[in-house]
């Protein structure tokens, strides 16, 4: 990411647990699941979370499904033990290869449908607990559609929808997330030996780079590429950012009358809150 | 002589216009005894991040809801913030002044940007009202329309003795400086300590705090001398209310050298070949 971007994490994290706080108690609940996958997102969630209502008041939820390497379990349990927060671990096999019936399935099919059985583990889990489902989505896989609508995606709260992968890991050693999470290759772990960057096929510190000038900066891509950015690389990120508006937006409607919900029926979510 | 003021740093429930008229009245029931004028953050009467609302909250100056409101202009003068519908059926971003049981002035707010949709939903106002107070003069200017440097001449030009600022002024960026102030906040805080000096005027500021379907207020009212100096504020993110005295018997008009007319004339007169 490019250096000259101030980013305070104790700044940053002090909204954030703000917001966490603020948000759930509008809707008078104070409590919070979270899937914990052990990747760097859900546990710097899963802080935040008991930094702002505290350990008792966060439910971690470890999902596995067979194919889930034993590091990302491992990694999970590290969290729920530094945190000490309640943790229940739910093999999802059987519920997806009762589904199948075969293993012979298009990956990218199966990955979808593993990141959608967990969503509809943790929000059933949230109406058991009385708690809301905190999100893990970062800015960077809501750009660039790296997730799986209505499922990963899915949430009621995200602290971390703005915020870059890369801004997110000065946030996490701030909040002090083992440098192990930290520092691996990061992976939505749907498949053996899947990784982000591999499938992207960019690095996040290229991704935030070019995103945050993009996005942020509003810098047009002939100019990045005049300044000497890979044309490939840049014309790829704006095809996904465009690609996977669709991810980021509520089914739309056919409008027939005057005040057709989401085009002139808004009202802000937390209306009268 | 000597100006009781309080800021009133509140969390307006969105939408919610009978709770926010009764926190309001909560609070001059707090601070009557030490205040002869209560500011309130703009909106305060609504919440900000409105959309449809603005339709549906909006209230006539006339309108009955806000008769306990005018009814505590008994006891102490106030400054609020309302979704404002007018005579003409626009919809503004107003701010009453409240004076001994009567509405004395209307500002609307006068520049809209997209921020939060007050360009698609509101209406700009189009005039300046200075407020004869019984304690001297004093101007409102609404939220960003402190930006256009222009808006400040008319105060000027009358002699105000405050500018009052009142905004829902939205806390963006990663970052603080070193005394842990939003960086968003600085360059505000360094243009109203400037004005202050320049035009020798008092400064209040009152912004509002809380979030609204994510995006956070981040406060930090305060109460800015003629000389540029802080004299209370509220802290960043958190509900406050705080009291202060004015002296206005300090009160210089140093700026008379300021020749507004002129520069209004060479603006108008001014063309450029693009």
């Amino acid at each position: 990411m490019n250096t000259s971007i101030s980013f305070d994490p104790i700044f940053t994290e002090d909204i954030l647990v703000r917001f966490i706080r603020d948000e759930t108690k509008k809707f008078d609940i104070n409590r919070i699941v979270i899937g914990l996958s052990g990747g760097l997102d859900s546990s710097v969630s899963a802080t935040l979370a008991v930094k702002a209502l505290g350990k008792e008041n966060v439910y971690g939820f470890i999902l596995p499904y067979k194919t889930t390497s034993k590091g990302s379990l491992d990694d999970a349990q590290l969290i729920v033990k530094m945190l000490g927060i309640q943790a229940e671990t739910i093999d999802i096999t059987p519920i997806v290869d009762n589904y199948f019936k075969t293993d012979n399935v298009d990956k990218v099919r199966k990955g979808n449908f593993i990141a959608r059985i967990r969503m509809c583990i943790l929000f059933d889990k949230s109406n058991e607990l009385n708690a809301l489902v905190l999100g893990t989505s970062n800015k960077t896989e809501l750009l660039l559609g790296y997730g799986t609508i209505y499922g990963d995606m899915a949430s009621a709260i995200n602290p971390l929808g703005d915020l870059y992968k890369t801004q997110i890991r000065i946030l996490a050693k701030e909040i002090g997330i083992p440098e192990r999470i930290i520092f691996k290759p990061p992976t939505a772990d749907l498949w053996i030996g899947q990784t982000d960057e591999g499938e992207l096929g960019i690095t996040y510190e290229e991704a935030d780079d070019i995103l945050y000038n993009l996005i942020e900066r509003r810098i047009p891509p002939s100019i990045l590429i005049e300044r000497g950015y890979d044309v490939t690389k840049i014309n790829k990120i704006i095809g996904l950012v465009k690609r996977n508006q669709f991810k980021r937006s509520l089914p739309i409607i056919a409008k027939l009358t005057n005040r057709t919900i989401g085009i002139d029926f808004k009202y802000p979510r937390d209306w009268g809150r | 002589m000597k100006l009781g003021v309080s800021l009133a740093q509140i969390y307006p429930k969105l939408g919610d216009l009978e709770y926010n008229i009764e926190k309001h009245l909560e609070i001059v029931k707090e601070v009557k005894q030490r205040s002869q004028l209560l500011i309130f953050p703009e909106l305060s009467l609504t919440g900000s991040n409105l959309m449809d609302l603005v339709i549906d909250i909006a209230q006539t100056k006339d309108s009955n809801l806000l008769r306990p409101i005018l009814e505590a202009s008994t006891y102490i003068d106030m400054i609020l913030g309302l979704v404002e519908l007018g005579e003409d059926k626009g919809l503004y971003d107003s701010a009453f002044y409240y004076s001994n049981s009567s509405l004395k002035s209307i500002q609307r707010k006068l520049f809209l940007t997209s921020h939060v949709g007050s360009l698609k939903y509101f209406t700009s106002g189009d005039r300046i009202d200075v407020i004869d107070a019984r304690w001297g003069k004093l101007g409102v200017v609404v939220g960003e329309d402190i930006l256009n440097p222009l808006i400040i001449s008319p105060f000027v030009k009358a002699g105000i003795k405050i500018l009052i600022i009142v905004s829902n002024n939205i806390s963006v960026g990663y970052s603080s400086n070193k005394a842990g102030i939003p960086k968003c906040s600085v360059d505000l805080m360094n243009l109203l300590i400037t004005y202050a000096r320049l035009y020798s005027f008092y400064i209040v500021y009152v912004n509002r705090v809380g979030f609204e379907d994510g995006i956070n207020f981040f406060g930090g009212s305060c109460a800015i001398s003629p000389s540029g100096e802080i004299l209370a504020s509220c802290p960043y993110f958190e509900e406050s209310v705080i009291s202060l005295e004015l002296d206005l018997e300090t009160f210089r008009n140093d700026n008379i050298f300021i020749d507004f007319d002129k520069a209004f004339k060479l603006v108008k007169d001014f063309t450029y070949e693009y």
